[in-house]
């Protein structure tokens, strides 16, 4: 009955942990649009496009922010001058997914088929829970049994048969 | 003329000989395998030592393949195709020789290698044994060697033998050269360090495997390889440290981690290497667990080889895509198959995986393990997801997406930060139930000395924010920084990662710490001496139990660099010219000057900074780029950043492209970041490590009960 009650209530805690866990990950999301730069400013425009989009170099997964090549370059200073043109950061950001393919959006909001992405790991976190509790609850032997394991006692015994086997062989 | 003749002979027989034993390989890892299997089956002691035999062969043959590639790699045999792809007559030796593992071939030969050593060490580890637990263990080392030895041979398609020679007809007189992001000393490190973690692994697995071939279900198979798997825990902690710092180094972003997809597959064997380091204690201490720590180890393993398909397939984009080649699908038959293996080797033994034992209390040390392999395991999950999240996405809306850093960085922190909390709290709980005096002794302190840290933290953030905001330096939001600030109070945002970060840290600091104190006090009392004698004897005595603790506080300070890192760096990018000045946190960088040099197959071409700090010289940086001369691969230039520490901080400049004159009036994108505490993460490993080594200098008792015999 203890353990009925102590698994109850971790069972709680762990569903809190969850929804808290899918909850703070999603709310993060949410506030990270509010705090969005001032589109006014090319600066910080640039900095939107820069964090937003992957170089299409070769060096995967490096946002133009960081990326450090040739092309990184040439592009920057293509935005520039795509946003000094009056256009903005979305067309931009548009212009060149199309382009380059949606590979190279270093975004992933929490909305769409992305929920899924950000929702998945607390459903990962419920089941290798379960997992884990059936392993350790279900999965054991009925009361009754013998407070040693069968195993123990047979890999004892068969440890003493094979160390005598070994000494017999080794006296003959 | 004549040694030119002596040593192009040489260089044939030497080819020629490697080929044949990589052939040879084949039929003695078979040999191994069935000899061992129908000897151990049919209980002949000749037919297993053949096969023991067979296992050693398998180790000499491929040590003379190695050797064969190697020579040729040093005598520039350019009649080697692997040597022409890697390899060039201008390449330095030392890079000449990391070669070996430069690309596809040559690095499954060397992990074959590595894997025939470990089978090798396996046999003479187990020369007195008296039981078959060992010899069943080298079955499915065999057969793991097998696979290798398939894909080196070239016998199947997407790799070829890397001791094969050019097409006739064809003749080089050079080589292509190495790509040259791998011609760096960490590079040279960082994939053999993870390659023997990865293959140390293989042998807890086999012996996993061994006990439910041969029945012996118990801990036997645990003490056995614990050894090993504490070796590949430490192996794989460095290894997986090389990698971050090489990317720090020589990417030019001016960070360690990115959750690239590769560096997921290095990290998710040692997350579930981690999990099975702590639940084999329960199934030591209580007999429990036993099925979950087969599970666990089979995971573990699997994800080795699944890090290796990731990584050779090339179906996830990553900054690793020099490694790619069409063996993939092979790895994931190989996963597959060996998996379904266990599977069925586990539902033979059903019945007798059964635990013994149960949980008394869930609180308590066992709960705490228990939790600890849910966080863990949830985590390996949680990043498996997200390094599949783009075949996922493509498989739904046709679409390969990317996945973000920040994504990985926002679904990982909180069970992050919980196993950071249970990382103080399972040494300090005890083991089957908890009372109200354990928890008053062990818990109330520890506690009392987090929050106090968390509130001191919170205060000190919050006025460090309203700092910057008042010299409105222009700062780049940082991704966790941005992350750990979605609460408000009062209208004014709170770090509340960083404040938990900080809370669990001390709190674990303080717990084990107290420990020590507690333990090394007692030890000193019973031995009459002195407090620090009593810490000696303290860690002699229990060298695993205490190594688990130093290891965790290296964790402690590794969350702590990673909070200060990736939570407040600075980067300010700008195009400078000479004489001109920018501004980093209260640093002031003037480029001064240039100059370029010329080296054995690159020219370098560096910028020279002058840092002063309140108008005193701090430094002198030099950040550069290298243009290399013949490499096959990738980008012939390398960013060669400028890294200064400044106490526990780094100063770091990365260049864009430069041309191939610098003038006055030349301008030259420049990076610069302010990396806080990120001394501290390479710090906190170096503890980890010692902890490690410390754990790993206990004999285990098994091999006390060997060695005393």
């Amino acid at each position: 009955m203890k353990i009925r009650i102590g698994t109850s209530i971790t069972s709680i805690f762990i569903l809190i942990f969850v929804f808290l866990h899918a909850f703070t990950v999603i709310a993060q999301d949410q506030i990270e649009d509010i705090v969005s730069v001032d589109s006014t400013d090319i600066k910080s425009q640039m900095y939107e496009l820069e964090t937003s989009l992957y170089c299409f170099c070769g060096c995967e997964r490096m946002t133009f922010e960081v990326c450090q090549c040739g092309t990184a370059t040439y592009v920057k200073k293509g935005f520039r001058d795509a946003l000094t043109k009056g256009e903005t950061v979305e067309d931009i950001r548009a212009a060149y997914l199309k382009k380059h393919g949606p590979r190279y959006s270093a975004l992933m909001p929490a909305k769409g088929i992305n929920l899924l992405a950000y929702l998945m790991p607390a459903v990962i976190l419920i089941v290798v829970g379960g997992v884990v509790y059936i392993v350790l609850q279900r999965f054991r032997r009925e009361e009754s049994s013998l407070t040693q394991s069968d195993e123990q006692v047979s890999d004892e015994l068969q440890q003493q048969v094979e160390a005598e086997l070994a000494k017999y062989k080794e006296q003959n | 003329m004549f040694i030119e003749n002596l040593v192009a002979g040489i260089q044939s027989v030497a080819a020629e000989l490697g080929q044949a034993a990589i052939w040879l390989t084949l039929f003695s890892s078979l040999w191994a395998i069935g000899s061992l299997f129908i000897g151990l089956r049919t209980r002949n002691p000749n037919l297993v030592k053949s096969g023991r035999n067979a296992v050693i062969a398998t180790f000499g043959l491929i040590s003379l393949a190695t050797s064969a590639l190697i020579y040729g790699f040093v005598t520039n045999d350019f009649t080697m195709a692997y040597v022409v792809e890697v390899s060039s007559a201008a390449q330095p030796l030392f890079y000449k020789i990391t070669a070996l593992w430069g690309r596809m071939s040559g690095s499954l030969l060397f992990w074959l290698w590595l894997l025939t050593f470990a089978g090798a060490i396996v046999v003479w580890q187990n020369r007195k044994a008296t039981d078959t637990l060992g010899d069943y263990a080298l079955i499915p080392i065999a057969i793991v060697q097998l696979f290798f030895i398939i894909l080196v041979t070239g016998l199947v398609e997407g790799v070829y033998n890397p001791l094969d020679r050019v097409p006739a007809g064809k003749v080089f007189a050079d080589g292509d050269g190495m790509n040259p992001l791998l011609q760096t000393p960490s590079m040279a490190i960082h994939p053999p360090t993870l390659y023997i973690g990865w293959i140390s692994l293989t042998v807890p697995f086999a012996f996993a495997v061994g006990a439910l071939v041969s029945g012996r279900i118990g801990s036997d198979w645990i003490l056995r390889s614990r050894r090993w798997m504490l070796f590949s825990w430490i192996v794989l902690t460095v290894g997986i440290t090389l990698g971050g710092n090489w990317a720090y180094q020589e990417l030019g972003w001016g960070g360690y981690w990115a959750w690239d997809p590769v560096e997921n597959a290095s990290f998710m064997p040692w997350l579930l290497g981690t999990a099975y380091l702590h639940s084999v204690m329960i199934q030591e201490k209580r007999n429990m667990l036993k099925l979950w720590n087969i599970l666990l180890i089979t995971l573990a393993f699997q994800f080795t080889l699944l890090g290796t398909f990731i990584t050779r397939s090339g179906i996830i984009s990553s900054v690793h895509a020099f490694a790619q080649s069409d063996i993939g699908g092979y790895f994931l038959g190989f996963i597959l198959a060996s998996t379904g293996g266990v599977i069925a080797l586990v539902i033979y033994r059903w019945q007798r995986l059964k635990s013994a034992n149960r949980l008394e209390s869930l609180l308590s040390r066992e709960s705490a393990f228990v939790l600890n392999n849910w966080l863990l395991v949830g985590l390996t999950m949680i990043i498996l997801w997200g390094t599949l999240w783009p075949i996922i996405s493509e498989a739904i809306q046709g679409e390969k997406a990317s996945v973000p850093e920040e994504f990985f960085n926002k679904v990982v922190i909180i069970p992050g930060l919980l196993l950071l909390f249970l990382t103080g709290a399972g040494p300090i709980i005890s083991w089957k139930k908890i009372t109200p005096n354990n928890f008053k002794r062990m818990f109330v302190s520890p506690l009392i000395m987090g929050l106090i840290a968390g509130v001191a933290a919170w205060l000190f953030l919050a006025y460090r924010a309203h700092a910057t905001e008042v010299t409105a330096e222009v700062s780049t939001p940082n991704l966790l920084k941005r992350t750990s600030e979605f609460l408000t109070f009062n209208g004014q945002s709170i770090p509340i990662y960083s404040v938990l970060c900080v809370f669990a840290s001390v709190f674990v600091i303080a717990a084990i710490f107290s420990e020590f104190y507690r333990g090394a006090k007692l030890r000193a009392k019973r031995q009459e001496g002195s407090f620090l004698e009593g810490l000696w004897l303290l860690i002699q005595r229990n060298k695993r139990r205490y190594g688990g603790y130093i290891i965790h506080i290296g964790i402690v300070i590794v969350y702590i660099g990673i909070m200060g890192s990736k939570g407040y760096f600075l980067l300010k990018s700008e195009s400078l010219k000479l004489g001109d000045t920018m501004e980093v946190r209260g640093y002031q960088l003037t480029m001064a000057n240039s100059h370029q040099e010329e080296h054995e197959n690159y020219y370098r071409s560096e910028l020279i900074f002058i840092v002063e700090k309140d108008g005193r010289q701090v430094a002198t940086m030099r950040p550069a780029r290298h243009f290399y001369f013949r490499a096959g691969q990738g980008d012939q230039d390398t960013i060669e950043s400028a890294i200064h520490p400044i106490g526990l901080n780094n100063l770091y400049i990365a260049l864009g492209p430069l041309p191939s004159e610098i003038k006055p009036d030349t301008y030259v994108n420049v990076s610069v970041y302010h990396n806080p505490l990120i001394r501290v993460v390479w710090l906190g490993v170096a503890v980890m490590v010692l902890g490690g080594l410390i754990a790993i200098a206990q004999r285990s008792e098994h091999n006390t009960q060997t060695a005393t015999a």
